[in-house]
């Protein structure tokens, strides 16, 4: 069996993106497109900053001005805030939750946009349509009767039961937009194969699936980053603290009426941290993955 | 095809070791189980859940074990309607009081009538009368108080002295003190709501009671006087007036962008003269205070003043902060209803609680001589002067149905921001009150002067 696995479309999408480079490099930037530009990375980056300055004042400090700089700067908020809240463990359970999300995602989605970009399914695009409906109603819609279900199957406060909701609310999105990726790979590739006596599960294995790399990085990485900021089911399914993810951290620092917004913003930056560092990692196989799909702005 | 075979095989034996490994790490169990107390409350800062835990969950005698889980204020009743509408929950349900989630509980069934247990545990001796009278529903104990406050009058003694002020006992006083504080360039009285939009009940309630006086609340919260009443009409325009002096916060916009740090700090800096808040603010104020606060700065209370005609300076403000009942789903229903009546009336535990981290007590009768020595000198004031009060006051979060109450919260923004008149405001919160006060859903408020608060 002589089944290429190249990944060509991929070279063909780099083909593109150089093109599209190549033209945007003749053209010069203006004074003007500097100056909006620097406006949108203010407008990106000043909440950041705003934050990471609230994290290193005192209480008294903030309450006088939560837009001024810090007089001294409290790194032990960090510090305090990693402890009382259990950031660490916090962090752990985030892990678990989160890559048992993307796992079961990416094989669910991967399946269903296979079938759906490839095979021959009577009512495929009734069934598009329904994934487009449905994964537009509100996460509230289905809370009540979600919770009754996961009592009784015993998933209520487990981390498998939430991964497996979070499967369910990100996997639509997923399939759409692993579907239109797997649309843009050349039948003739898969035509090959079965020439050279590939099955369906050689195909989907050998062919497609090196080739929709990209796309398993995007949702991996979109759906990866849902589940880690994701609060309202996590608050809702999770009661016991040791098996609470990040998100929930905040709790910790109410007072009152109020909460403590120096610890709050040390947790926020210490809760940013990972995922930063994971986009900036992978951004440009996200942007890539998102731009290929044809999906973008979702 | 040995090969495709060996493919599947290894897949196959990946798949289950991946979901077998994922399992594992995902680590199962859920509450409610019999001999099991869940209990999930809204503890006012993380000091105060690793003393609850580790002092009453633990030290809980049993029968039954008590497994505690904080919530935030602004999820904790979403979280329990969810839990109970799906037939789960705590077994041990908290509400903000009587009068919020009470009525709709008892009529979806969620909760346990408490009335034997009242008998079996001797409760109508223990709890002060006025606040099992506001836990009954259709004349049956639905929950019990867990903890009960009132409104007072917060300064800085020191910038009192530095503006050469004393705090005010009468109206005239009061509109003279601010008058001035706002002359010599300070806030007359520290307030916001950008934290809780609920803070705006907490001034209705100063002019509900202090300057129409009880007497005219209790008999409109009987359905004998009319909230469009003139007496009304006064007491919200002579507030909503102050609003717009700018005496609240600074001004109305402040009051909207005004979190609680910047009120607490406010007070503590001498930037703001006075404070009318709730007795909760206790446990708040400390880190802006002393040496928390890296600063000299004190606080003290005092009664609201009177603000009307008729009303006196020694009224408290009665108030449930926070009611408990038990899960009629529980199936730990006798050990729920143990450990509620453990947590509510064990005098030593619950005064300990107060003086280590400022917990609030429930409605109990308790005395100077029960909280020791270490006890602040201003907690236990309070906890005296308010058992042994005569003359008392409503809140709204206790005492009004909940539509009107939440009503009252909404549209009182209006008002200050002269989008709605006050007689159109009060003609709202009569709407609202009059099909609730037909529908059995006003509490039962006792008699505003000649009972002892507990």
């Amino acid at each position: 069996m002589t089944v290429s696995a190249e990944p060509r479309p991929r070279a063909v999408a780099k083909t593109r993106s150089r093109a599209q480079t190549g033209r945007g490099a003749r053209r010069s930037a203006g004074p003007f497109t500097y100056v909006v530009l620097t406006m949108l990375a203010i407008f990106a980056l000043g909440p950041i900053v705003l934050f990471l300055f609230n994290a290193l004042k005192t209480t008294n400090e903030y309450a006088t001005s939560a837009l001024s700089l810090p007089t001294t700067w409290q790194w032990g908020n960090f510090l305090e805030a990693w402890q009382t809240a259990n950031m660490g463990a916090g962090l752990a359970n985030s892990l678990i939750i989160v890559v048992g999300t993307v796992v079961l995602t990416c094989f669910v989605a991967g399946c269903a946009a296979y079938a759906l970009a490839r095979l021959e399914i009577h009512g495929a695009n009734g069934f598009i349509s329904y994934v487009l409906i449905v994964s537009s109603l509100p996460g509230q819609m289905f809370l009540v009767p979600l919770f009754a279900t996961w009592t009784k199957l015993g998933l209520y406060d487990t981390q498998l039961g939430l991964i497996i909701i979070y499967c369910g609310l990100f996997s639509p999105f997923a399939t759409l937009l692993l579907r239109s990726f797997m649309i843009g790979i050349p039948k003739e590739f898969e035509e090959a194969a079965r020439v050279d006596g590939a099955n369906e599960l050689q195909l989907l294995f050998r062919i497609v699936l090196p080739n929709a790399w990209p796309g398993f990085l995007t949702i991996a990485l979109t759906t990866g980053l849902s589940a880690y900021n994701e609060f309202l089911f996590a608050v809702t399914f999770i009661q016991n603290p040791q098996r609470q993810p990040v998100s929930l951290a905040f709790f910790t620092f109410q007072q009152g009426f109020t909460q403590n917004y120096n610890l709050i913003s040390a947790a926020g930056v210490i809760m940013i941290l990972p995922m930063l560092v994971l986009f900036l990692l992978l951004q440009r196989r996200f942007i890539d993955g998102i731009a290929a799909s044809g999906l973008g702005g979702s | 095809m040995s090969a495709t075979l060996t493919r599947r095989t290894l897949l196959a034996g990946s798949g289950a070791a991946g979901l077998t490994a994922l399992l594992s790490a995902c680590s199962g169990g859920s509450g409610g189980e019999a001999g099991q107390i869940q209990f999930w409350n809204n503890f006012s800062d993380a000091t105060q859940v690793k003393y609850f835990t580790d002092h009453i969950a633990q030290a809980y005698p049993g029968p039954g074990t008590v497994t505690v889980s904080n919530k935030s204020s602004n999820t904790i009743d979403r979280l329990i309607q969810t839990a109970l509408a799906a037939g789960s929950g705590p077994d041990v349900i908290v509400t903000p009081g009587p009068s919020t989630g009470v009525t709709e509980y008892t009529k979806a069934g969620y909760l346990l009538d408490l009335e034997p247990y009242a008998k079996k545990y001797g409760w109508d001796t223990v709890f002060a009368k006025w606040a099992l009278d506001a836990s009954r529903i259709g004349g049956k104990l639905m929950t019990l108080p867990t903890s009960y406050e009132s409104m007072v009058y917060y300064v800085n003694p020191a910038t009192l002295s530095k503006l050469g002020l004393t705090a005010p006992t009468t109206l005239e006083e009061f509109e003279a003190f601010n008058a001035e504080a706002k002359a010599k360039g300070v806030i007359p009285i520290a307030a916001g709501n950008a934290d809780w939009k609920g803070a705006n009940e907490w001034h209705l309630v100063i002019a509900l009671n202090h300057a129409a006086g009880p007497e005219a609340v209790y008999s409109a919260l009987k359905g004998e006087t009319k909230w469009t009443d003139p007496v009304f009409v006064d007491a919200i325009s002579k507030l909503a007036g102050w609003f717009k002096k700018g005496w609240y916060g600074g001004g109305v916009q402040n009051y909207f962008t005004n979190n609680f740090p910047t009120v607490y700090k406010q007070l503590a800096s001498g930037q703001a003269a006075s404070m009318i808040s709730g007795t909760w603010e206790f446990s708040n104020l400390g880190p802006y205070f002393g040496k928390a606060a890296g600063n000299s700065a004190d606080w003290d209370w005092t009664t609201i003043p009177s603000l009307g005609s008729t009303t006196k300076n020694d009224v408290f403000d009665l108030a449930i902060g926070q009611s408990a009942g038990v899960n009629a789903h529980s199936k730990s229903v006798k050990d729920a209803a143990s450990f509620l009546n453990f947590m509510t009336t064990d005098k030593k535990v619950l005064v300990d609680a107060v003086v280590e981290k400022d917990f609030q007590l429930p409605p109990i009768q308790v005395s100077a001589a029960d909280f020791g020595s270490k006890a602040d000198p201003r907690t236990v004031r309070l906890y005296t002067q308010l058992s042994a009060a005569k003359s008392i006051g409503y809140t709204t979060w206790t005492f009004f149905p909940q539509q009107t109450e939440t009503y009252m919260i909404n549209y009182f923004e209006n008002v200050i921001t002269d989008k709605l008149s006050v007689q159109d405001y009060l003609a709202g919160i009569q709407q609202k009150f009059d099909p609730e006060l037909k529908a059995g859903k006003v509490p039962t408020a006792p008699a505003p002067t000649g009972v002892a608060s507990s």
